[in-house]
């Protein structure tokens, strides 16, 4: 009989996974993803241009592949493009920077471009979280590096341990750790990371 | 795949340099490797899936039998292992679920609501363009 309470569990198990938790998590993505929309639209109508601005053209074409694309997003892909990006390194390169260049060569002011990057870098890490949170695989590569983080910076956490401030925001400093443990196997929020998030955005629309 | 019109992607093609070409076509290969691991995982997925509901056919059988020992024996077997504290993490279970069902049905509604001023907000506006989600916000079938 155990065996049959086992299974059942097993079932409800996936059910909530596949039918609940997955799309619930897709939806708040999403909704971030809209709110940095909103937020790039306000940004660009206080603009001299206002939104005849290019960069608003392209930027919301990239939100707009982002948020097309979540949905298909898939750590083993990921993985699969930041490897190629690895074996043909030039190439991936080449395109990351026409890409670059084609958003920096909409505006000679600085604090724009600077927004340009913050908005794209946003993006990315809101799809990253998304491909983590999803992905069975993702958190226990996650947890494995996080663990190899933790011990290689055991000195440092115990400084911050030790400093007597009382407010350490763990939530935060989990994030960060798991951020900082896929970066140093190089598929954290890097610029291949980016490049291959963004690469497979604006190939969805 | 995206059923993405034949003459946008020949014309994106034609427009590529080499670099461009050779990311284009290590994406294509990741998409075909992606595709047979989504395959795999479907069909692992829906094995655990039959072997689960195997599992509480298999143990729900002798009930379903008849009055014979054997099914008393199985009946008695379910009330002992059915304990009330079990009982009541099911109930709470479908209540969630219940609830989970009918804040999804808003949040829904809420989304299309959103979409309908936001399109009424925008529309006319230059360089707009759109996720090409429903108005729900879900992926369109494809």
């Amino acid at each position: 009989m155990e065996l049959v309470l086992f299974g059942l569990g097993l079932f409800l198990l996936f059910v909530t996974w596949r039918w609940m938790l997955k799309p619930s998590l897709l939806d708040a993505t999403r909704d971030k993803l809209f709110d940095l929309r909103e937020s790039m639209r306000a940004y660009f109508i206080g603009t001299k241009e206002g939104l005849e601005h290019p960069a608003y053209k392209d930027l919301r074409m990239l939100l707009n592949g982002h948020l097309r694309y979540t949905e298909d997003l898939s750590f083993v892909g990921f993985m699969l493009t930041v490897f190629s990006a690895i074996n043909h390194r030039e190439d991936f390169t080449a395109v990351r920077d026409k890409l670059d260049k084609k958003f920096n060569s909409h505006t000679d002011s600085e604090e724009t471009r600077r927004y340009i990057k913050e908005v794209r870098l946003i993006a990315s890490a809101i799809m990253f979280e998304y491909m983590v949170k999803t992905s069975l695989l993702a958190w226990l590569f996650a947890i494995l590096g996080a663990i190899v983080t933790f011990v290689k910076n055991m000195k440092k956490l115990g400084v911050l341990l030790t400093s007597g401030d009382s407010h350490i925001p763990w939530g935060r400093a989990v994030a960060a750790m798991l951020m900082v443990s896929f970066t140093t196997v190089g598929l954290g929020n890097n610029a291949t990371a980016r490049e291959t998030l963004e690469n497979s955005a604006l190939h969805a629309l | 795949m995206r059923s993405v019109n034949a003459t946008v992607i020949i014309d994106r093609h034609t427009k590529m340099n080499k670099n461009e070409l050779t990311v284009e076509l290590s994406r294509q290969q990741t998409l075909r490797t992606e595709a047979r691991i989504g395959l795999t995982k479907y069909v692992l997925a829906l094995g655990a899936g039959l072997v689960a509901i195997k599992l509480i056919l298999d143990g729900l059988q002798p009930l379903v039998v008849g009055q014979s020992p054997e099914a008393i024996t199985a009946l008695a077997a379910v009330i002992r292992e059915f304990h009330l504290g079990s009982a009541l993490g099911y109930l709470w279970g479908a209540g969630a679920t219940a609830a989970w069902t009918i804040e999804r049905k808003g949040k829904k509604r809420a989304i299309q609501k959103k979409s309908e001023y936001q399109g009424m907000v925008e529309s006319g506006e230059p360089n707009r363009s759109s996720s090409g989600l429903t108005p729900t916000g879900d992926t369109p079938a494809a």
